[in-house]
């Protein structure tokens, strides 16, 4: 018997569904045990040779299966009703904190360990939440009724029956540490494995053209092989339990038939007796054993849980919290009377704002030895183009990320028409665009106007219409994982696309020409100049090209900003 | 035939076990005396207890011993059989992981692009799910089949038509096996692609988390996510429900068996006919009852594995399809060594489509004599990034060839080359390159020979990344934290690690400020080999010897620079 506390708190959360499968698993309980009985009385009525009795036995025998059948159904459905909604629940929290923007500058996060917590960590414990505790439970409250009903019978079997029961549930304990520290290098070993395997699929044509496949083989088959070594180890853990189990039913089994033995021989009962003692014991011994079968099934899920409660999976939240919202809260405590809409949907109510404020805004990332921002003062407004250049590596990524709230700045404010910019105020452009799986039409449509006329309105806007009415099927062309499908260029002018549509009152652009040719690039430049006639734009450029008309340009070095001849 | 497709399924998944059969035989040992002590630790407690009850003789020291003996053969053999078929088990999934990873080196990425979520979902999860098929199926079966015909065998000695009720209901249980297959297999499938989808979504989510977090998408895809598991929830009720009532009907069954049983040999004991022959002493009852349940219950075990086979054929047929994917490229038959020297680059009538698109090549020639710098110009999306990708065998071009050409003119199609030859060769540098994770020494070194610190350090000050980074820093998965300008340069002195003798580069310089765009273009200018640059800045190709066109007709080559 190994009990998670963690997932037994999961399990009370839905108290109506635990309820309903532990009764009906009780109900199937019974009538195995009525079953034992009827089967007691018709082998006692064969051997008198009472031939209605044997009728009426070997009826009763089938009806109660045929009751069974109709309640083991109904414990079924109820048991996956509850493994359901606990695994909901569950991937629900770890989703909500697996997508934060802390992510973003992590470089310990792998997305491919990640996805296995998400995916296979969550439904790991279904088995355990939805058979495992449902039958401790039964267990619990059944086993003591039979051995009552034996020791009733005789005092011996009971005893010994008992003693079965307690070593089965209680010897596995004895190694309770160890299977827990096993179950942490399993998991350890498969999220490594499934963050090397991720990265090495999405990577698979650089690793081709870098003739590192036989390399990456090599080191995904130790990765494979620690893999198997540390599920053999947790295996053999459980067997143990298994065989615990094993010994502890037989051995209870014998001796409560050699109890009947003994009660036959010296005369003390009637056949019928004999024979119960016999049926009851084992019976006493099927919840034990099936929480054997379920510990099998579910072991290896169970190996998931630390690494879920790092993600934060068991740790409640509000329904309706922020990911962006607190990392904004230290640098502009007046963020916290923002009502807490996630910066979800459009930002319908004003999408017109005029200044965007920074004051003395400071940065350093947390093992850096300086600021990558240092003191920075920059006003933007709306009617023309603010442009910022910089060296490479500079720090023009991180001041967008400031602005969009991914990061908490060590000093200073943003403020958008002096009150706290909020990450729902912004649309943005980054320099390498990701486009999600899908047609481009659910691309472009993840943040605004849905009407085929804003589509193409925006398309043509950011220069891109003509390629997509090129293409087969138009808006509805399916675009591969993070856009691989389509050309720099093409992603460039959708993700610009994109931003236009979701007409919120900022929008940064990082590089938006850096895959164009001339020509598309000074349409997309003209298109900019033009959407910061009732927008505040903020664009980080290199062209010299793209800057010409620009009146504001701004040069960032060493964190600071200063005004450039443009 | 379902069961037939079902059954091929699971056949294309056994040659792996092949070289595992002395696994396999020791399993089926192991198995079947474990079944066999079970069965003949039940028979004799109730023989004991038959001849207690009517004979009142308690056993013999004999049957003490045996019994006891048993009990503790029995907890050996259990462990024994459960740890060498699961050991077994996890040895045949480790292999099929590395198969698996071998065909999609071979495969990806496609000219249809398959998404890593998915794929790592077939590699990780239905391998796993397999772990059923290979650690409880064949050597199980063999141990069940096993016990059932020796309990029968002698079931028939003791008394023929109890035997003959045991064969009866066994055949009627073994038809179990296949009651609403094709249901549990459709569930299964479903289940199955629930599974994927979810990857995909949480493997998207989270390769885009800057724009999911920038458009406020948390709460919709968290909601979606939710959903899919609401929809996987249903799913698995449904397949829990079906084998339950598959189960269900097979415990009817086998009641009915015992009810046989208890019938048949209580008329043999002539309990139930006044006047009829006694055939069977009433004390041998409980122990031919015992027996003819051990023998039924071993072939209900064999039917419940088999059920339980049927959701899992839709994640075998994955593995097995997966496995047999075509590879993108030929395999040359006799590879060609590639002889030193310096190598250029030609492409000889070159078509090329990706699936449902126009073609994106026809026809299209040029020639790169060793040593010469190239550019390649064409609008957005005409087909630069995939003349690129030809040149570096990423895929074969439908039709005509690509060569590597030697000073003195032999020409060498790259499909003949023996492909660590070509990796050698030819590096290339890509917009889409991707940083692993681990150390900045780690992504140098990776696909490449043996280089010093020395050599590495001073790739490093090369390309200028020297100020801002080590060779022993991490850089995180894609190298998160860096800007786009130093990813280009360690990837640029990821290729020069190597060595080529032919460069290729593909819109690197686009995102580039000015000073890191001319320090790349230093760096390619001294670059003594054969380079070949896909790019629209006038200031990258004005440094280079000469210009060709993707798009234009196949000889519209016009001087640069002029």
């Amino acid at each position: 018997m190994m009990i998670v506390p963690l997932l037994w708190r999961e399990a009370a959360r839905f108290p109506a569904a635990l309820a309903r499968s532990v009764a009906l698993l009780v109900l199937v309980f019974l009538s195995h045990v009525g079953q034992a009985v009827a089967i007691a009385w018709s082998m006692s009525a064969v051997l008198h040779g009472q031939a209605r009795d044997v009728f009426v036995a070997l009826s009763l025998i089938l009806g109660i299966a045929l009751l069974r059948l109709v309640l083991s159904l109904a414990q079924a459905s109820a048991a996956a009703h509850l493994g359901g909604r606990v695994r909901q629940a569950v991937r629900r929290r770890a989703m909500r904190a697996a997508l934060v923007p802390a992510r973003l500058h992590d470089t310990a996060a792998r997305d491919g360990s990640m996805r296995a917590g998400l995916g296979d960590g969550v439904d790991g414990i279904d088995a355990y939440v939805s058979k495992y505790v449902p039958a401790i439970v039964q267990l619990l409250l059944t086993c003591p009724i039979v051995v009552i009903a034996l020791v009733a019978l005789s005092p011996w079997a009971g005893a010994c029956v008992a003693a079965g029961i307690v070593l089965a549930l209680a010897g596995p304990l004895a190694w309770k540490r160890m299977m827990a520290r096993r179950g942490l290098d399993h998991w350890d070993s498969y999220e490594a494995l499934s963050a090397d395997l991720l990265e090495s699929l999405r990577g698979m044509a650089t690793l081709r053209t870098l003739g590192d496949v036989s390399g990456t083989r090599e080191r995904l088959d130790d990765r494979s092989e620690a893999l198997r070594r540390a599920t053999e180890r947790v295996m053999r853990g459980s067997l143990g339990e298994t065989a615990v189990t094993d010994a502890a039913v037989q051995g209870g089994a014998v001796a409560a038939a050699a109890l009947a033995i003994a009660h036959a021989v010296t005369g003390q009962a009637p056949a019928v007796e004999a024979y119960l003692i016999l049926l009851l014991s084992s019976e006493a011994f099927r919840p034990v054993r099936d929480l054997s079968r379920h510990w099998h099934a579910g072991f290896l899920g169970l190996t998931a849980i630390p690494g879920l409660q790092r993600i934060g999976a068991f740790t409640e939240q509000r329904d309706d919290a922020d990911p962006v919202g607190p990392a904004r809260t230290d640098a502009a405590p007046a963020a916290a009377t923002i009502p807490p809409d996630p910066g979800n949907g459009p930002a319908t109510d004003d999408p017109c704002a005029d200044t965007l404020e920074v004051t003395g805004l400071s940065f350093r990332y947390p093992d850096a030895p300086e600021d990558v921002i240092h003191d920075l003062d920059l006003t933007a407004r709306r009617g023309a183009l603010t442009a910022i250049v910089g060296a490479s590596g500079a720090g023009k990524s991180t001041l967008f990320d400031l602005l969009l709230g991914f990061l908490t700045p060590r000093a200073g404010s943003i403020e958008l028409d002096r009150r706290p910019l909020r990450t729902r105020d912004i649309a943005v452009v980054s320099q390498r665009p990701v486009l999600f799986a899908g047609t481009i039409r659910d691309n472009l449509t993840v943040a605004g106007a849905t009407a085929e006329a804003d589509l193409a309105a925006a398309c043509r806007a950011a220069g891109v219409l003509d390629e997509i009415r090129r293409f087969p099927r138009g808006f509805d062309t399916e675009v591969t994982e993070a856009g691989t499908s389509l050309s720099g260029g093409q992603r460039q002018r959708l993700a610009l696309a994109r931003a236009l549509l979701a007409r919120r009152p900022v929008l940064l652009v990082d590089e938006p020409t850096s895959a164009l040719d001339a020509d598309r690039s000074a349409d997309v430049i003209e298109t900019l100049h033009r959407v910061a006639r009732d927008r505040i734009v903020i664009m980080i450029s290199h062209r010299s090209e793209t800057l010409t008309e620009v009146p504001h340009v701004l040069s960032l070095d060493a964190g600071h900003l200063h005004r450039s001849a443009p | 035939m379902k069961p037939l497709s079902a059954s091929r399924a699971f056949r294309a998944l056994l040659p792996v076990l092949r070289p595992q059969w002395r696994g396999m035989l020791w399993s089926y040992v192991l198995g079947t005396a474990s079944a066999l002590g079970l069965a003949a630790l039940a028979v004799l407690t109730a023989w004991a207890v038959g001849h207690a009850v009517v004979e009142r003789t308690p056993p013999g020291p004999l049957w003490w011993t045996l019994v006891l003996g048993l009990v503790l053969l029995r907890v050996v053999l259990t462990w024994r059989e459960m740890d060498v078929s699961h050991a077994l088990a996890y040895r045949v999934l480790a292999r099929l992981r590395m198969a698996l990873f071998d065909a999609y080196a071979r495969s990806v990425p496609g000219r249809r692009r398959e998404h890593s979520g998915r794929a790592a979902t077939v590699a990780m999860e239905d391998i796993e799910k397999l772990e059923f098929f290979y650690a409880h199926t064949i050597a199980q079966l063999g141990a069940a089949l096993t016990l059932f015909a020796a309990s029968l065998a002698t079931a028939s000695v003791l008394l023929p038509e109890a035997a003959l009720v045991m064969l009866v209901g066994a055949a009627v249980v073994a038809t179990s096996a296949l009651y609403w297959a094709g249901a549990a297999r459709r569930l299964g499938e479903r289940e199955q692609r629930e599974r994927s989808d979810l990857s995909e979504h949480i493997v998207d989510a989270l390769g885009a988390l800057r724009e999911v977090l920038a458009y406020g998408l948390v709460p919709r895809i968290v909601a979606e996510t939710s959903a899919a598991t609401a929809r996987a929830t249903a799913l698995a009720r449904r397949r829990e429900l079906l084998s339950q009532l598959v189960t269900a009907l097979r415990e009817l069954i086998l009641t009915a068996v015992v009810v046989g049983v208890i019938a048949t040999s209580a008329t043999a004991a002539g309990v139930l006919t006044e006047g009829a022959p006694v055939r069977l002493a009433p004390a041998e009852l409980p122990a031919l009852i015992a027996l003819a349940l051990a023998g039924i219950a071993a072939v209900v075990d064999a039917t419940d594995t088999l059920t339980r086979l049927h959701p899992l054929v839709a994640g075998a047929e994955r593995v097995a399809a997966g496995i047999r994917r075509p590879p993108v490229v030929s395999v040359p038959d006799a590879p060609r060594r590639l002889p030193a020297g310096p190598l250029g680059l030609r492409f000889r009538e070159v078509s090329f489509s990706y699936e449902g698109r126009q073609p994106t090549l026809r026809s299209w020639s040029v020639d790169l004599a060793p040593g010469e710098h190239v550019g390649l110009v064409g609008p957005s999306g005409s087909g630069k990034s995939t003349v690129i990708a030809l040149a570096t065998r990423l895929w074969d071009p439908s039709a005509g060839t690509v060569e590597l050409v030697r000073a003195e003119g032999e020409s060498i199609p790259l499909a003949d080359l023996d492909d660590a030859a070509l990796r050698g060769a030819v590096a290339l540098v890509d917009q889409d390159a991707v940083l692993f994770h681990g150390t900045v020494r780690d992504n140098l070194l990776r696909g490449c020979g043996p280089r010093s610190d020395d050599d590495l350090a001073a790739l490093l000050e090369r390309v200028e990344a020297a100020s801002w980074i080590g060779l022993d820093d991490d850089l995180g998965e894609a190298g998160v934290r860096l800007s786009g300008g130093q990813r280009a340069r360690l990837c640029l002195a990821r290729a020069l690690a190597r060595r080529p003798r032919v460069l290729l580069v593909d819109e690197v310089t686009a995102s580039l400020d000015p000073t890191t765009e001319r320090l790349v273009s230093d760096v390619i200018a001294a670059f003594p080999g054969t380079v070949l640059i896909a790019s629209h800045r006038a200031e990258t190709l004005a440094r280079l010897g000469r210009v060709v066109d993707v798009a234009g007709s196949p000889l519209a080559a016009r001087e640069a620079g002029g």
